[in-house]
C-alpha cells in the first residue's frame, strides 16, 4: 500500500506578520440603510488567527461599554464609529486591548441580510426560540437549526428576549461568527470555488480595508481553521450608569482576556 | 538555346547540392533521435520517468469556470484564455511531476509555488511512494475556478496505482490549491491535500474492470458515510461557541 494518508494544508501568504497572527475587527452598524460608516455599531468584535497554530478567537463588546475614544474623550464603545468611521473604532479597540489591528470589516442591517441570503443559511442551533416582534422583529422557532437573511439579522438583533439584555446578543453576535466559520468550511470543503461566491459577498455587501489579493488568502486562511477551535468570549462588565446614561463597565478581568489573545492569537 | 542549355547545366548543380544538404541533415538528425531514445529504453525508464512509457494513462479532464461577480474588463476578457492554459498546464506540470516522474518534483514546485509553500508541500509527502515503478494514472482531473484573472482554486484529483519498494501500490489524492497571480505569474500560496491508499492492490492485476467496479462501490460506501456524517452534523447542530 502507499505510505501513510496525507491529511493537512497550510496558507503561506507573504502578507501575513511575522509573528503569523492576524486581527480583524468586525463592526455591525445599527443603520438601516444608507452610509453605515457614520452610525453606531451595535456589534464590535475582534476577531483572531494564529497563523502558526491555525486557531482563533474572538472577544465580544457589549455595545453600551463605556471606554477612551482616542481623541474624543469617553463614550459608548459603539459611538467610536459615529464619531470617527471605522478608523476610530479601530483605535479605540486598539487603546483598549493593546492590540494591533490588521484590517476591519463593517455591514449595516441590509448588507448583513443580503450577504446571508446570497451565501446560503447559516447553520446555527436556536435552542429556545426568539419572538421579538416590536424590536428586532425576531421570530424563530424553537430548535432552529439554520437560518435565513432574515432571521440571521433577527439573531443578532435580538436583546429583548434574552435574559441578558445586550451583552446575551453580543454573545449571540460571536455565536453567528462562528457558525459563519463553519459554514465557510463546509462551502469550502464541498466546492473550493465557492471562496470566490464569499469574496463577492464580502466585496458587494459590506466595507473593508483588505485588498481582493489580501482577501483571498485571509479567506482561504480562515477556511482552514476549524470552528471548534475559535474560542468567542464576551468581556466581562458590571452594569452602571455615565450621567444620565445607562452603560457598562469592562471590569479588570478582561485585561487577562487581551494579553492571552495578544499573546497567542487564539483563545 | 545552347546558351539556355548550358545555364540550366550549371543551375542544376545548386539544387541537387541543397536538396544533398537536406537529406543528409535530416539523417544525421534522425539518427541523433535514434540514439536519444536508445539512451533511455537502454537505461530502463528515463531518471526523470517512472511510469512505463507502454502504460497508458488515463486523459487529464479539465473544468474551467469563472468566478461569479464583477464582470470582466475588456483587458481581463482579452487575458482569460491564456490564464486559463495557464492554470491548466501548471496543473499538469505539477501533478504529473508529482506521479509520473518524482525527480522533477521540485522543479515544478518550485515554479509553482511560493517558495515557504513549496517547501510545506512537499514535506506531506504526497505523490508516489518510495521506488514507485510502472505507475498508472486511472483518473487526473482538475476543477479551476478563476477569480477577475488573478486568482484562482484548482481542485485536482488524481488516483494512481503501482509497484513500489514496500509493494504495489493505490492512491487516492485530492490537492486544492488556492493560487495567486504575480508578475505574470501564477503562484499557489496555499493548499489543502488529502491522499490515501486507495484499495487493497491484488498480486495480479489483471482484471482492471473488476478493480474499477471495486473503486467504484467503494466510492460509494464513502458516500454514504458522508451522508451520514453530514445528517449526523446536521443533528448535532451545535453553535461551536
Amino acid at each position: 500500500m502507499a505510505g501513510a494518508p496525507v491529511t493537512g494544508g497550510r496558507v503561506h501568504a507573504d502578507h501575513q506578520p511575522k509573528d503569523g497572527k492576524i486581527f480583524v475587527l468586525f463592526l455591525g452598524s445599527d443603520a438601516r440603510s444608507g452610509n453605515p460608516t457614520h452610525s453606531r455599531a451595535d456589534g464590535v468584535h475582534l476577531a483572531g488567527i494564529n497563523t502558526k497554530t491555525m486557531k482563533g478567537g474572538i472577544i465580544n463588546f457589549p455595545r453600551d461599554s463605556w471606554v477612551n475614544i482616542p481623541g474624543s474623550g469617553s463614550g459608548r464603545i459603539n459611538e467610536a464609529l459615529y464619531r470617527g468611521g471605522p478608523e476610530l473604532a479601530v483605535r479605540t479597540v486598539e487603546s483598549i486591548t493593546g492590540i494591533q489591528i490588521d484590517y476591519w470589516l463593517l455591514t449595516a442591517f441590509e448588507g448583513f441580510q443580503s450577504a446571508v441570503r446570497d451565501l446560503g443559511n447559516v447553520p446555527l442551533e436556536v435552542k429556545q426560540g426568539m419572538h421579538d416582534p416590536g424590536g428586532s422583529g425576531a421570530d424563530i422557532e424553537p430548535r432552529t437549526k439554520s437560518l435565513n437573511g432574515v432571521d440571521s439579522l433577527a439573531f443578532v438583533r435580538t436583546r429583548k428576549s434574552l435574559p441578558g439584555g445586550d451583552v446575551s446578543r453580543t454573545s449571540n453576535q460571536g455565536r453567528f461568527l462562528i457558525a459563519l466559520l463553519r459554514k465557510l468550511r463546509t462551502d469550502i470543503g464541498r466546492s473550493p470555488g465557492r471562496m470566490f461566491d464569499w469574496m463577492t459577498a464580502a466585496r458587494k455587501w459590506t466595507r473593508l480595508d483588505i485588498p481582493p489579493h489580501e482577501l483571498f488568502q485571509l479567506g482561504v486562511l480562515t477556511s482552514q481553521v476549524r470552528s471548534q477551535d475559535v474560542g468567542s468570549v464576551t468581556v466581562p462588565v458590571r452594569v452602571g450608569s455615565a450621567g444620565a446614561a445607562s452603560v457598562v463597565f469592562i471590569q479588570p478581568g478582561a485585561q487577562s482576556i487581551y494579553d492571552r489573545f495578544k499573546k497567542n492569537g487564539s483563545l | 538555346m545552347t546558351t539556355s542549355t548550358s545555364q540550366e547545366s550549371k543551375r542544376k548543380p545548386w539544387w541537387l547540392l541543397a536538396v544533398a544538404i537536406l537529406a543528409v541533415g535530416g539523417l544525421v538528425a534522425a539518427a541523433m533521435a535514434m540514439t536519444a531514445d536508445d539512451d533511455e529504453s537502454s537505461g530502463g525508464p528515463s531518471p526523470g520517468i517512472i511510469g512505463d512509457p507502454e502504460i497508458r494513462q488515463a486523459e487529464w479532464r479539465f473544468t474551467v469556470r469563472r468566478a461569479p461577480g464583477k464582470k470582466l474588463s475588456k483587458k481581463q476578457r482579452a487575458s482569460f484564455p491564456t490564464q486559463r492554459k495557464k492554470l491548466k498546464t501548471m496543473a499538469q506540470d505539477i501533478f504529473d511531476a508529482l506521479f509520473l516522474s518524482p525527480q522533477n518534483q521540485g522543479k515544478a514546485l518550485r515554479a509553482n509555488f511560493t517558495s515557504s509553500a513549496r517547501k510545506s508541500y512537499q514535506r506531506t509527502g504526497v505523490g508516489v511512494p518510495r521506488g514507485a515503478d510502472d505507475v498508472r494514472i486511472r483518473r487526473r482531473s482538475a476543477w479551476i475556478v478563476i477569480d477577475q484573472t488573478a486568482r484562482a482554486t484548482l481542485s485536482v484529483k488524481v488516483v494512481a496505482q503501482g509497484e513500489a519498494d514496500k509493494g504495489p501500490f493505490a492512491t487516492t489524492h485530492h490537492s486544492v490549491l488556492y493560487a495567486a497571480r504575480e508578475k505574470g505569474g501564477w503562484k499557489v500560496f496555499g493548499y489543502e491535500v488529502d491522499q490515501k491508499p486507495f484499495k487493497k492492490q491484488k498480486a495480479s492485476n489483471k482484471d482492471d474492470e473488476a478493480n474499477d467496479e471495486q473503486s467504484k462501490s467503494s466510492e460509494k460506501s464513502k458516500k454514504g458515510k458522508n451522508k451520514k456524517k453530514r445528517s449526523r452534523d446536521k443533528n448535532r447542530g451545535g453553535d461551536g461557541s
